[in-house]
């Protein structure tokens, strides 16, 4: 009787290493699929988009170099179209706000920092804002300064004598009010980052410093501000973008982008041109959006060059 | 250790792989409309949701086994677009408020032929009619266009939503309990009470400051400057056509050759902007609303920082007697109305000046004129799932049963030859729609903003694919602006103003031409 020898299966396993590199595959490989998708690709639609233009004869996207660019050009930046120039220049307010609300951030964190009272209060005070919807504070703005209903305007009426109009297409107050709200609503987001890394000090540096006599002002000057430098140079370099992404207050606020675009950033306008539907706004969109992003790039490269200069990282 | 790890190891697996799905059920078809059930995604505003349930449920009833799913969307016109482009979870049927990009949509092949719709037979009063017949003679081109520019035949690819009057409503109650402060031979002396609306743009400014005389702290108009400006071109419009004239010139006030209201929209050359009427409409406004020193006057404060809605509010409480309206803006402003005996309505627009030069009627009367919004459209995407589902649903709702019902729930016409006030002799109207229903038949032309005097062959593709605006690139708010300093002519052609509206716009003009492929 024949007796079948079994033969035994090799199982078949991948080597350590390759375990290794399809371990870190699987991990990488959705990210990697969600940046090609939505960032990649995107991207580069979007920049071939703003080289052709839709020719109606043929009803097609055909190809007109950068025409679309030198068109922009001319109206945003040298000024042919006053609206388009406007926007531009006031996108760039972003940077005052936000060189404004650094100063006032830091020393709210280090009040803060340095345990003054009620600072559990104060904290949620000054975070509250960013936990509530933007649409609803703009909303909330506009009802305060108002000159029919708004408490500011009519205490101002009391005060003036006459009433005032603060919001109409035309006011020559309405980038005060944005600027203002954008500072008001921007100083608990930085103010928790900055918190943060002032709480990371450690304590025996700050002791050491007491000892030698400090005073309040000089350790936020001389100790605390330069250990938090790393979080201040992140802040800057947040600063410079700002103006891109600067749309949604002035244009909540405002309302009515007011006469040659007097309140209207280059966020808003791309907003608007894209929300109309046509193609040819689209394009638009997309060349402005190119144009904005080009002009900004070396200047956020500088910046990011001269923060790693200033704000080198400190360990402790 | 070993078994935490692996247990670890499965959960994440898990986890990862619920993700990946959910991730991919947005590029999965499996949202897409389904088969069988007639999808329809249509704005949610002023006319509500109940006309289209009860339409949907009524087509129900008689055709057994019909399903459908309704999707309000209160940002379907702006996101339309998308949706198109990326031919994903498209609806059967959209309803918008209309989009100035149809004809591309059309030349990129995303939306449906509705030649068989128009072509369809409805029942009528006076029997079968196919609903292009059926449909407002100046309306139904203005939904035709060739599939590509230069090419083929001209189909219609949109339907006409509704026929949204835009007029100046008033307050009744005041109107009629104010007195004339100044005397008009044969017509009233001072101290006799208004009973009727103005006629004339200069009645109005007497009414205007009558109702100042009163003294009670109603002002005339409530404006929303904030951002309602662009309502003012559809006065002016009508302002301007009455100036002009509709079809042909208006020898009355302008000279043969100088073209016509309708010539305007079809852009031959940027000459178009030059035509006067639109000067005479801007000087109308100035009439009424701005003051000697620049001022606005005649308006309640603050117009500059008035919404569309807080206008409207404004004048629900009676602190105006006039307000700047839509047929559906009595909807918007019921809520609000604090004394429940005001009656409000709309009027007819006056005529300008003092109505002498008005363009006649054909009975030598002055033609009453009034502007008709047809923009909101519906129309079905070329990739819909239920296409002869939802023509087959567009043609029903066309039957003139269906076209009462929607009037009757939402205060509103659709651009087609029925009339609800002899339909329904018994309806009781609300004192608002029931005006604005006397003003759509009292019309003897509503104006809308086509090239309506021209054939669906000859309409130019400037209005097609680029539909420059009155005031061409100069934005409403400038115009407004301009209007508190400058005259009509002045904003439009004047030489000593380097930004007027012709120059500016003639710079684009070649440039649209050559886009556009046209010598």
């Amino acid at each position: 009787m024949d007796t079948a020898i079994p033969v035994k299966k090799k199982k078949f396993k991948l080597n350590r290493t390759a375990r290794k590199y399809l371990f870190i595959l699987s991990l990488i490989i959705i990210p990697v699929i969600n940046f090609a998708v939505f960032w990649v690709y995107v991207n580069f639609d979007t920049i071939l988009l703003t080289l052709k233009r839709f020719d109606v004869p043929t009803a097609s996207y055909v190809w007109r170099g950068l025409e679309g660019y030198v068109s922009v050009f001319k109206s945003m930046i040298l000024g042919g179209d006053p609206g388009e120039f406007n926007a531009f220049v006031n996108s760039f307010r972003a940077i005052l706000i936000n060189i404004v609300i650094f100063p006032i951030s830091f020393i709210i964190a280090y009040s803060f920092y340095k345990k003054i009272r009620f600072r559990k209060f104060f904290q949620v005070v000054f975070f509250l804002p960013n936990i509530i919807s933007l649409v609803v504070l703009c909303m909330m703005v506009r009802h305060m300064f108002s000159s029919d209903f708004g408490p500011i305007a009519l205490l101002v009426e009391k005060l003036v004598g006459h009433r005032v109009d603060w919001l109409g297409y035309n006011s020559d107050k309405m980038w005060g009010i944005i600027i203002v709200f954008c500072i008001w609503a921007g100083l608990g987001g930085n103010t928790v980052v900055l918190c943060g890394a002032m709480q990371r000090i450690p304590e025996d540096i700050t002791e050491s410093a007491r000892l030698d006599g400090i005073g309040f002002w000089r350790e936020a000057w001389s100790i605390v501000l330069p250990l938090v430098m790393s979080t201040v140079g992140v802040f800057m370099i947040g600063v410079v973008t700002s103006v891109l992404s600067f749309t949604m207050q002035p244009m909540l606020i405002a309302i009515n982008p007011g006469i040659d675009n007097k309140f209207m950033t280059i966020g808003w306008y791309i907003f608007t041109s894209v929300d109309t539907g046509g193609s040819g706004n689209m394009i638009q969109a997309a060349t402005i959006g190119m144009t904005f992003s080009l002009i900004m790039l070396p200047i956020i490269i500088a910046v990011r060059l001269l923060v790693k200069k200033f704000t080198p990282d400190v360990q402790f | 250790m070993k078994n935490v790890k692996k247990m670890l190891c499965a959960v994440l697996t898990v986890v990862l792989s619920f993700s990946v799905m959910v991730g991919l059920t947005g590029c999965s078809t499996a949202l897409q409309t389904e088969k069988g059930v007639l999808t329809i995604r249509y704005f949610e505003g002023g006319y509500g949701s109940d006309w289209l349930e009860y339409a949907a449920k009524k087509y129900q009833d008689e055709h057994p086994g019909f399903k459908y799913k309704l999707i309000p969307d209160t940002t379907i016109t702006n996101t339309v677009n998308t949706y198109l482009k990326s031919g994903q979870n498209l609806a059967d049927i959209y309803m918008t408020q209309g989009s100035t990009a149809w004809t591309e949509w059309v030349s990129l092949g995303y939306i449906e032929n509705l030649e068989s719709v128009y072509e369809a037979e409805v029942n009528t009063s006076s029997g079968k009619r196919k609903v292009k017949d059926f449909m407002d003679a100046d309306v139904v081109k203005k939904n035709y266009s060739q599939r590509i520019y230069g090419q083929g035949s001209y189909y219609p690819w949109m339907m006409p939503w509704a026929s949204v009057g835009m007029s100046i409503a008033y307050n009744e109650t005041i109107l009629l309990s104010t007195s004339h402060t100044t005397a008009k031979e044969g017509a009233w002396n001072v101290g006799d009470k208004w009973t009727a609306p103005p006629e004339t743009v200069e009645d109005l400014a007497a009414y205007c400051a009558d109702v100042l005389a009163r003294n009670d702290g109603i002002k005339p108009f409530s404006l929303p400057f904030a951002d309602g400006m662009h309502w003012l071109e559809y006065y002016m419009a009508v302002w301007w056509a009455q100036y002009q004239g509709v079809y042909e010139e208006n020898t009355l006030a302008v000279n043969e050759g100088d073209g016509a209201y309708y010539d305007f929209y079809n852009f031959e050359s940027a000459e178009v902007w030059k035509q006067k009427g639109i000067q005479k409409a801007i000087d109308q406004w100035r009439t009424l609303i701005v003051g000697e020193g620049g001022e606005w006057k005649n308006t309640v404060a603050n117009i500059e920082e008035h919404t569309v809605q807080e206008a409207e509010r404004i004048f629900a409480r009676g602190e105006s007697a006039l307000a700047l309206v839509g047929s559906f803006s009595y909807k918007e402003m019921e809520e609000y109305i604090t004394n429940k005996d005001h009656v409000f309505k709309m009027m007819s627009m006056p005529l300008f000046d003092d109505g002498t030069k008005a363009m006649k009627n054909e009975n030598g009367m002055s033609a009453k004129i009034n502007y008709f919004m047809n923009d909101e459209t519906i129309f079905i995407p070329s990739g819909a799932v239920n296409k002869d589902m939802a023509k087959e649903f567009l043609v029903y709702l066309c039957n003139e049963e269906m076209l009462l019902d929607f009037t009757k729930r939402t205060g509103t016409m659709r651009p087609f030859d029925y009339n609800p006030l002899e339909a329904e002799p018994d309806y009781e109207w609300s004192p608002y729609t029931q005006s604005y229903l006397d003003i759509y038949f009292d019309s003897d032309i509503r104006v809308s903003n086509y090239p309506a005097n021209k054939a669906v062959e000859d309409v130019s593709p400037m209005y097609l694919y680029k539909r420059p605006t009155m005031f061409g690139r100069t934005a409403t708010s400038s115009i407004i602006n301009d209007m508190r300093t400058m005259t009509g002519e002045q904003i439009m052609v004047g030489e000593k103003n380097s930004r007027n509206v012709y120059t500016v716009t003639k710079s684009y003009f070649n440039t649209w031409k050559t886009e556009l492929g046209i010598e």
